[in-house]
């Protein structure tokens, strides 16, 4: 099925995210949807796909909290985002893995050390998350490269880095954005089973690509072109 | 599967500048030495002051020294039984040997050339044209001996003053480059600090990093620098061992080390309040 988003919601019960008539406009090259509503549930997989300057990272910025929303309602595990306080803030902000475009990784560290920064800023003790990072790392095929900066890396690898460093804080929630260039279609393929793979043990997941087509048409897709946002589900 | 080699681990999370870091120090610690100096030469002279206007007791200061055949012992004794006769025994006093004498004696007027061998009197009692009635009785008596206040009056409690803003004004900006230093600290890790927060990091906790760089700089730079200047204030008062305690007009003295250590407590606790205010406010305008 699949269907026109302005004014209809999907039938989610207790929504992880929820947009209603919320406007992408500012700033954007390509013509800017208006009005998007969808929601996503607990364990969905969700690919974001549509061209460049459509607006998929501005919806994963909302949703990740990264800018204020303009018009329209963002909902975040229940909260209207535009309400928070900044101690409610931080506290949804933890629920959320993020790797926004441009990625930013700390290039004086190590791969180790930004895949732990999560862990480590937020006050834990490195010996309670040291064994979760060295696993993550070790998931990932990361771990030859753990003593490397992250400057050494390539784009297949960034992107890997970058979804390691947003599980680090068992996120309910993961957005996952891709780099325009050097990410090649097996990256994205793997990248994919892997967020998919999370999803099913109970993580809601998002992952924006340009070219969702490469990827495969099995799962279910939040397309924005030409200024709309279409849901569509391979299974329903 | 191979294991994670530990070096990786636990880097620096904001980005060390070390040139940006030793520069700052470098600065630092010439402010630290030069305050550390300035507050041992206005404890000192302080505390001098002080002692000094005790031992002088708000009485007139005579002092004595010795001249041809006659000693300066002879000299204070002659001039001890003279002044008795003029005014009265008990407002004449000779005072026991002391070092301090040297400057109390300088105060008062004495010739600093005359006052390896000076004797001291102190006369207490007299009206305002007092040091004018001593000297014309010693030099009728052709007493080789000045008079006048001991105290450095109102002169010196000014220049005390100025030196001791100087040493505070020394303190604030020290506290004000570690203000910019911790402020500058967030700005060059302004991605890394947006990051943080949008992993939920709290603002208190991202200004930490940056507090602390400004911490070590401060300690580090008032110790040494504190340490630098007590040495400087021992060697000076090696140089000249007889001047008594505290600061005289020849220089520190070994117990003004001490006084080094109140910069050093003011300059580190302003720095504690600026590195606090500097990382604070730059974390909360990224937020």
């Amino acid at each position: 099925m699949s269907t026109d988003s302005a004014p209809s919601l999907e039938p989610v019960a207790q929504p992880l995210v929820r947009f209603d008539q919320v406007s992408l406009g500012r700033g954007l090259a390509k013509p800017a949807p208006d009005g998007v509503s969808f929601a996503i549930a607990p364990g969905s997989f969700h690919l974001l796909s549509g061209p460049a300057g459509a607006g998929k990272s501005r919806l994963l910025r909302l949703m990740a909290l990264a800018e204020p929303p303009g018009e329209g309602l963002v909902q975040v595990f229940g909260r209207d985002v535009a309400t928070l306080r900044p101690q409610e803030r931080r506290a949804v902000r933890r629920r959320i893995g993020a790797t926004l475009e441009p990625a930013v990784f700390l290039s004086h560290l190590s791969v180790w050390d930004n895949i732990a920064l999560g862990p480590r800023v937020l006050g834990r003790k490195s010996g309670d998350y040291a064994g979760e990072i060295d696993e993550l790392i070790k998931w990932l095929g990361l771990a030859d490269l753990a003593g490397a900066s992250p400057a050494a890396l390539s784009g297949g690898e960034r992107h890997r880095l970058g979804i390691a460093r947003a599980l680090a804080n068992r996120p309910e929630l993961l957005l996952i954005d891709t780099p325009g260039e050097g990410l090649d279609e097996a990256d994205l393929r793997r990248s994919t089973r892997l967020l998919d793979g999370l999803a099913r043990s109970g993580m809601a997941c998002i992952l924006a690509t340009r070219d969702g087509a490469s990827v495969g048409r099995e799962w279910p897709r939040l397309d924005l072109r030409e200024g709309r946002l279409t849901l569509s589900d391979p299974l329903t | 599967m191979k294991a994670v080699p530990r070096r990786a681990r636990h880097g620096p999370i904001l980005r060390p500048r070390r040139w940006r870091g030793w520069a700052i120090f470098i600065v630092l610690l010439v402010l630290a030495t030069a305050g550390s100096l300035l507050a041992a030469i206005a404890g000192g002279a302080d505390w001098t002051q002080g002692a000094l206007e005790g031992r002088a007791d708000h009485g007139l200061v005579v002092t004595v020294w010795g001249r041809g055949l006659e000693s300066a012992d002879a000299a204070a004794a002659r001039a001890n039984e003279i002044l008795q006769g003029q005014f009265g025994a008990g407002r004449v006093e000779w005072l026991e040997p002391d070092p301090r004498d040297r400057l109390l004696a300088e105060l008062a007027g004495a010739p600093a050339d005359q006052q390896a061998g000076a004797r001291v009197l102190r006369v207490r009692g007299l009206g305002a044209d007092g040091p004018a009635r001593l000297r014309s009785i010693l030099a009728a008596n052709r007493l080789a001996a000045s008079a006048g206040q001991a105290s450095g009056g109102r002169s010196w409690r000014l220049a005390i003053l100025a030196i001791a803003v100087a040493s505070a004004a020394i303190a604030v900006a020290m506290a004000a480059l570690i203000l910019w230093t911790a402020r500058g600290e967030v700005t060059a890790n302004a991605e890394a600090v947006r990051l943080m927060l949008r992993m939920g990091a709290e603002r208190g906790r991202i200004a930490g990093l940056a507090r602390a760089r400004g911490l070590a700089l401060i300690f580090a730079s008032t110790l040494v620098g504190e340490a630098l200047a007590a040495l400087a204030v021992a060697v000076w008062a090696r140089k000249w061992p007889d001047q008594g305690f505290g600061l005289t007009l020849r220089g520190p003295q070994l117990p003004d080390v001490f006084w080094t250590g109140e910069f050093a407590v003011a300059a580190i606790i302003l720095g504690l309040f600026a590195a606090w205010l500097g990382a604070r406010g730059a974390v909360r305008r990224l937020a």
